[in-house]
């Protein structure tokens, strides 16, 4: 079967893994967890009338002690760049992550996930904010569920359109 | 340390050991570890090492780097990784590139992986509690930018309640004064000097309000102008006379001869504290009790000194 790898980027807290855990097994927990090194899961999909593995790398957040390793972003189809829209910071860190990934990787589809959309009344990043730069650009709540299974569908979606530049492999 | 003991060693740690054949085509070796069977058929003779550990595609590329020029290095060790098992249960992983040198044969490149559960719990309890307490730091700094903005909202409405309030109550205490002028009988006299007084008394509470709004926001300036004590001491006593009387107190200033006739300050800001400490004084201070001195110094100090014991 067709394999896509998807790396979760972004600083700690904001999510990365509960939104890995609501697409893949359907369940949340409100209890924060840090992730370290890499988490990998897999998830089944169609896309039009092609099956697609989904290999879902989800990287430890980054901190102040330590950064993100792009190395860990080697042969991905693309990745999803996660902010916590009750935290400013966390979306100044994707804009970082962003650059410094393009930099060391060149130009890889990916999208912005602005998560924590049940919690709304304390945002402080307007998803305008991440469109006016021209990215493609969700909200989620991987607490409730909201926006998560469509995010993960449309970027699988975006990412069989981009054909075969992408790290395909067949299993 | 020689070849077999290395491989026994790592088996007694509890590592799976590949040995690197071809460019993507690994053996198990040695005496397999338990936890092998839950990950993956350990009969099978010859594996891609990406399709049983999907971490090590970003790994085995620097292994083969490592495995080329180790360097000073006796081992490549790779960051913690967590993927689910044949029964779906999460397992933590660590992989380490070793290179066994044995002389004239060729050298052996073996991939040891190690079940790494209790260095993933505590490397994690440590990042966790890091994280956590710069999530807090972040709640607490947000608090204080919400109570900074709340406390300025609060002042800059009582700043301007009291604007609102005070222009008409200087109208009103403008007329008084006219009306007062006007020929008034004794009676008529009497009742615009009650809401005058109301209305300064009155006044002066918005004032006080103002004064307050100003404080919290940092925003008094003091004087620093010549004036003379005796005024600001006649002014203060003069108000609370009034109330002393009613409690049968009798109240007096006596400034202290050392004490020069002309200062540089600020008399309004002085006339306060003054008019401060006297009706506290007046509101707390029995008939029965005697009254007390206090001392004006040059150093600006103001020691209480009992003149009399407290019965």
């Amino acid at each position: 079967m067709l394999k896509k790898k998807i790396c979760m980027v972004g600083q700690f807290g904001v999510g990365k893994t509960s939104l890995v855990r609501r697409f893949v097994d359907s369940i949340f927990s409100d209890d924060y967890i840090s992730s370290i090194g890499v988490k990998i899961d897999r998830k089944d999909v169609t896309v039009g009338t092609t099956a697609v593995t989904l290999m879902l790398w989800d990287l430890a957040g980054e901190d102040d002690l330590k950064q993100l390793n792009v190395a860990h972003l080697r042969r991905a189809a693309g990745y999803i760049l996660v902010a916590d829209g009750c935290r400013a910071t966390t979306f100044e860190k994707v804009i970082e992550l962003q650059g410094r990934i393009e930099q060391m990787l060149g130009p890889l589809p990916f999208v912005i996930v602005l998560n924590k959309s049940d919690l709304r009344d304390a945002w402080e990043i307007e998803k305008t904010d991440s469109e006016e730069r021209g990215w493609s650009t969700y909200e989620t709540s991987a607490k409730d569920g909201t926006g998560v299974e469509e995010m993960f569908h449309s970027f699988a979606e975006k990412l069989m359109n981009n054909g075969a530049s992408n790290e395909d492999s067949i299993e | 340390m020689n070849e077999p003991e290395t491989l026994d060693l790592l088996a007694a740690l509890g590592c799976a050991i590949f040995e690197r054949h071809r460019q993507d085509e690994f053996a198990l070796c040695g005496t397999p570890p338990v936890w092998i069977s839950s990950i993956f058929d350990a009969r099978l003779q010859r594996i891609r090492m990406e399709d049983i550990f999907p971490f090590l595609e970003v790994f085995l590329p620097d292994a083969e780097e490592f495995w080329i020029d180790p360097g000073e290095r006796p081992v490549l060790r790779s960051d913690y990784w967590v993927q689910k098992d044949l029964e779906g249960g999460e397992r933590q992983f660590r992989a380490s590139a070793i290179l066994l040198k044995r002389g004239s044969s060729p050298d052996r490149k073996l991939i040891a992986i190690e079940d790494a559960e209790l260095g993933f719990q505590e490397a994690q309890r440590l990042v966790h509690h890091a994280h956590e307490t710069s999530l807090a730091y972040d709640k607490i700094a947000k608090l204080s930018r919400a109570l900074e903005h709340a406390t300025a909202a609060k002042s800059e409405f009582l700043a301007r309640m009291s604007h609102e309030i005070r222009t008409p109550m200087n109208a009103v205490l403008g007329m008084a004064e006219l009306l007062l002028e006007t020929p008034l009988n004794a009676e008529q006299r009497e009742l615009v000097n009650v809401f005058q007084r109301a209305g300064d008394n009155l006044l002066s509470v918005v004032n006080d309000i103002l004064d307050f709004s100003k404080v919290e926001a940092g925003q008094v300036e003091l004087e620093h102008i010549p004036f003379e004590l005796i005024d600001v001491l006649e002014r203060a006593l003069e108000v609370v006379a009034i109330r002393a009387h009613a409690k049968d107190l009798e109240v007096s200033g006596r400034i202290a001869p050392a004490v020069p006739a002309c200062l540089v300050g600020d008399p309004i800001r002085l006339g306060q504290i003054l008019l401060n400490l006297l009706s506290n004084a007046v509101k707390f201070i029995s008939s029965s009790q005697s009254g007390r001195q206090r001392c004006l110094k040059r150093s600006g100090v103001i020691p209480e000194k009992r003149t009399t014991p407290d019965p």
